[in-house]
């Protein structure tokens, strides 16, 4: 058995990876807990796949070191894959093989043997729905049913760390929330996933934890919200009143909490620095002082205004 | 047979058809229970001797099975076989029916067989490795925990494994070969074995070469080159089979030194083939891995068969130019792998720092082992000095033998111990005059480690300025042993420009080392003064040993202690299980 410890799972330690010139990574340090799903965010050329492919022990950093489980990339590579699975951003498939001998072969690599690497097959091809698909040519598959073999070759050595880049490249909606199903899973039978997305929206629903990168350089890190509140620390509030609207932006504009009191019709727009709870407390005052509160609603910013926010868009 | 058991065996069927017998475990489920027991234990059988399998060799198994090409060149084999045998038959009647026609009817058949073996085998075996390294999948193996050694070990193995098909494919018609007489089995092995034993090493070497560039321009070009060297090497290779073949009656199969030569010439493809092997795994091992040493320990190999073989074969045939050629071809040898070695960087992963020797004896002996262009030199020049070293003592004992009053100067106590130990051994006619020999010796060591050494300190220069490549060092090299014979070359034909009948060996030519060793060999006593051999000894150890301050900084690595984590790791993995204490000598 494989020991575990208190210690991040993944750890990036101040990883700086130049081409030449070029800085495709610098200086990015962020850690991810244990059955978190971090997402990956920035622009194309903005270093995603470099740093992943470091942490999976295809590249080493010019400077500074990436850590699986408390593992050296650069040391101790060999441990590092046993706790790893990386699906990179093409599929890297055989001719002449079907998809169980594709399944089987790495699990052999991976020193599956028996009883052991049969359960592992078994499970792989339920999980990622390929049982059906067993005997079928690879050449023959589908762009999702690629998508998901690869993505059962990452996972097919039960690894505690699976490695994504741009797992939803190119497919269609509905394999899009399959393999959105099959992330949530994984995180939930406790799996760690690191992956990288153009598709906010999707990293949005299934991500705990998000990373932007930009030119190499890491420029937030933490939950949507906490980042959210980092850009902008104050929240959008929009209130629809019944009658009253006038003398509840005079009542609004009279707060020292509360700035930018707009009115539109019904609707009262105003901005409000402070946590959800003081915005609960700031509705049960308005409705204890008899305002006719129909609507309350405040605006959190999404994953793509938060990247937009954070980026410049400014390509190496 | 009842009707439980017939279904049993249709379901095996259909399981068997869909060629997935590993997945019989989980496939059967409740049926399994109706299996005659049998047939799971030999499915069981199979299954762990398929898990001691390399997985590469499996799957490159199951892909050739259905390659297009492996199937074109079976198909063509068996063809072009069956073709041949029916032709010459045809032609050959009635005379084969008298006539001993089995040294034409094997050339045909060798033909046939030689092409997969000589071209498409290795070819295969370059295009598989190359292939995965295009396709990207070469990465998605290389972070499994396969080792770069057992990936290409994979490879090596499906291609022994196609060989032997393609032998088996052909076997009943060579068989035919013997049955039709003029052609003995010894001769049929010989030529299946040699052929057997130089397609095994063109498809390492192919390996070897697919790992050399990870650029598809570069492999293109490569692959082209390589189809064609296979080509002409099989043309020549082909050429002298059957030279051998035709002139088989000829060959001295009775003469013990026949098998001798035989089995130094394949002993001489094991560190060849483990060379190519060691190499190909080097390029494609992570970079904090040390690639160095294990090539270092294979480079020893052909060192210890030379040494080994000329000195049995100059005993053995009484011929002491053996012992001439051989100090030339270690310098040769020594100097052409030095000058790769030296263009190693001297940076230690702490990876590779873990794995050090410790011991004083430890690293005395085997720091030269460890990566960098200072330990390299050393360990060039120490393995030089020492092979330089055994062959002296051999040419010593030789002279000895030969006139043991060599000995008198240490007493006649020493002479009569000798000749009582060695009463048994027949003295060699044929011995290397030392007075001679030594200064060629010297002047090969100096040579050597001057040349070397030179070019060294001049990459340690280039390398403060800029990134040295080892393919730059080794260029460095060439230059400069080149130069060494060409420029005073030059300036004596400026000198006696016009006049070139006193164009005679003098000082300025020390540097040539082509025209020094000459003087020693062709024309002892003749040419070559004194000095300069002493000279040239002298200096080269002076470059040894300001090469050797220069690797200090190198021979300071110290063995790093693995992190807490990895030691943990390691425990669990690897638990040492604790013997049970002894209380008494009867427990």
């Amino acid at each position: 058995m494989i020991a575990h410890s208190s210690h991040p799972i993944i750890e990036f330690r101040r990883l700086h990876r130049y081409f030449g010139l070029t800085q495709a990574v610098h200086d990015v340090s962020f850690t991810v807990g244990r059955g978190q799903v971090f997402g990956y965010i920035g622009p194309n050329g903005a270093g995603k796949t470099t740093s992943m492919r470091i942490l999976a022990t295809l590249d080493l950093p010019t400077w500074g070191d990436a850590f699986v489980d408390g593992f050296s990339c650069i040391n101790d590579p060999d441990r590092v894959r046993r706790r790893l699975g990386f699906m990179p951003d093409y599929f890297g498939t055989y001719s002449d093989v079907n998809c169980y001998e594709y399944l089987d072969f790495f699990a052999r690599s991976y020193g599956l043997v028996g009883r052991e690497r049969h359960r592992a097959l078994k499970h792989t091809m339920s999980f990622t729905r390929l049982d059906e698909l067993a005997e079928k040519p690879i050449r023959g598959l589908s762009k999702g049913m690629k998508q998901r073999l690869c993505l059962g070759r990452a996972m097919i050595h039960d690894p505690s760390v699976l490695i994504l880049d741009e797992p939803a490249n190119g497919l269609d909606p509905r394999a899009r929330i399959e393999l959105r199903e099959m992330i949530r899973q994984l995180a939930a039978d406790g799996k760690t996933v690191l992956v990288s997305s153009h598709i906010l929206t999707e990293l949005a629903e299934m991500c705990d934890v998000v990373g932007i990168i930009e030119r190499g350089q890491l420029l937030a890190v933490g939950s949507v919200a906490e980042i959210q509140k980092q850009q902008t620390p104050h929240r959008e509030v929009k209130v629809r009143v019944i009658g009253s609207a006038r003398s509840l932006a005079e009542w609004l504009g009279a707060r020292a909490d509360v700035s930018n009191v707009k009115l539109e019709g019904e609707f009262c727009r105003f901005t409000h620095e402070g946590e959800r709870e003081s915005e609960a407390a700031l509705l049960r005052e308005l409705v204890l002082a008899n305002f006719a509160i129909s609507e309350f609603g405040s605006h959190s910013q999404s994953l793509e205004d938060v990247f937009m926010a954070v980026t410049r868009g400014v390509v190496q | 047979m009842s009707s439980d058991s017939t279904t049993a065996t249709t379901d095996l069927a259909a399981l068997g058809r869909s060629a997935k017998g590993d997945a019989l475990h989980d496939r059967l489920g409740p049926e399994r229970d109706s299996i005659p027991s049998q047939w799971s234990r030999i499915e069981d059988m199979l299954d762990r001797i398929g898990d001691r399998l390399n997985p590469i060799l499996v799957k490159e198994a199951r892909q050739a099975m259905k390659s297009r090409q492996f199937i074109v060149t079976f198909s063509l084999l068996l063809i072009f076989g069956w073709l041949w045998t029916v032709l010459y038959v045809a032609f050959g009647v009635p005379g084969i029916f008298y006539a001993p026609v089995g040294p034409g009817v094997l050339t045909g058949y060798y033909v046939v067989l030689s092409i997969p073996l000589l071209i498409v085998v290795p070819y295969a075996a370059f295009r598989s490795l190359a292939a995965e390294r295009e396709d990207g999948t070469y990465e998605l193996l290389s972070i499994t925990t396969l080792s770069a050694g057992q990936i290409v070990q994979g490879k090596l193995g499906s291609a022994l494994l196609q060989m032997v098909v393609y032998y088996s494919a052909l076997a009943p018609c060579i068989a035919f070969t013997y049955l039709m007489r003029g052609i003995d089995v010894v001769t049929i092995g010989l030529v299946l074995g040699y052929t057997f034993v130089a397609s095994l090493l063109l498809s390492i070497f192919g390996l070897m070469m697919a790992t050399v560039t990870r650029s598809r321009h570069w492999q293109i070009l490569l692959s082209v080159v390589f189809v064609m060297a296979l080509l002409v090497f099989g043309f020549f290779w082909d050429m002298g089979v059957i030279a051998s073949i035709v002139n088989s009656a000829e060959l001295p199969y009775t003469e013990p030194v026949f098998w001798l030569t035989n089995l130094c010439i394949l002993s001489f493809a094991v560190p060849i083939g483990l060379l190519c092997y060691r190499i190909a795994a080097g390029q494609i091992t992570f970079a904090s891995e040390n690639r160095s040493t294990p090539i270092r320990v294979v480079l020893m190999m052909p060192q210890f068969l030379l040494v080994g073989w000329f000195i049995y074969f100059w005993a053995e045939l009484d011929e002491d130019e053996a012992m001439w050629v051989l100090p030339c071809i270690l310098g040769i040898y020594w100097v052409g792998a030095g000058s790769l070695l030296t263009g190693e960087t001297a940076q230690l992963s702490p990876r590779a720092m873990r794995e050090l020797p410790q011991s004083l004896l430890g690293r005395m002996a085997f720091t030269w082992f460890n990566p960098g262009s200072g330990t390299g030199y050393m360990f060039a020049m120490l393995n030089l000095l020492a092979a330089l070293l055994v062959t002296l003592v051999a040419v010593s004992f030789g002279q000895m033998l030969k006139d043991p009053a060599m000995l008198d100067p240490l007493g006649g106590w020493a002479r009569r111990l000798f000749i009582s130990l060695t009463t048994n051994i027949e003295p060699i006619q044929q011995v290397p005059d030392l007075g001679e020999w030594i200064p060629m010796v010297v002047c090969i060591f100096g040579y050597a480690a001057g040349y070397l050494g030179l070019g060294r300190i001049v990459t340690l220069i280039a390398r403060r300025a800029t990134h040295v490549s080892m393919l730059a060092t080794f260029l460095c090299h060439v230059i400069i042993i080149t130069g060494g014979v060409l420029l005073p070359l030059l300036l004596q034909a400026l000198i006696s420009w016009g006049d070139f009948s006193t164009f005679e060996y003098t000082s300025l030519q020390l540097t040539n080392w082509i025209w020094t060793l000459y003087e020693t060999i062709d024309a002892p006593g003749t040419g070559l003064p004194t000095y300069a051999w002493v000279i040239v000894g002298v200096v080269g150890t002076v470059v040894l040993l300001i090469n050797l301050l220069l690797t200090a900084r190198e021979v300071e690595h110290v063995r790093l202690k693995a992190p807490r984590r990895v030691q943990e790791d390691e425990a669990a993995l690897h638990p040492v299980i604790a013997k049970p204490h002894k209380n008494s000598p009867w427990d």
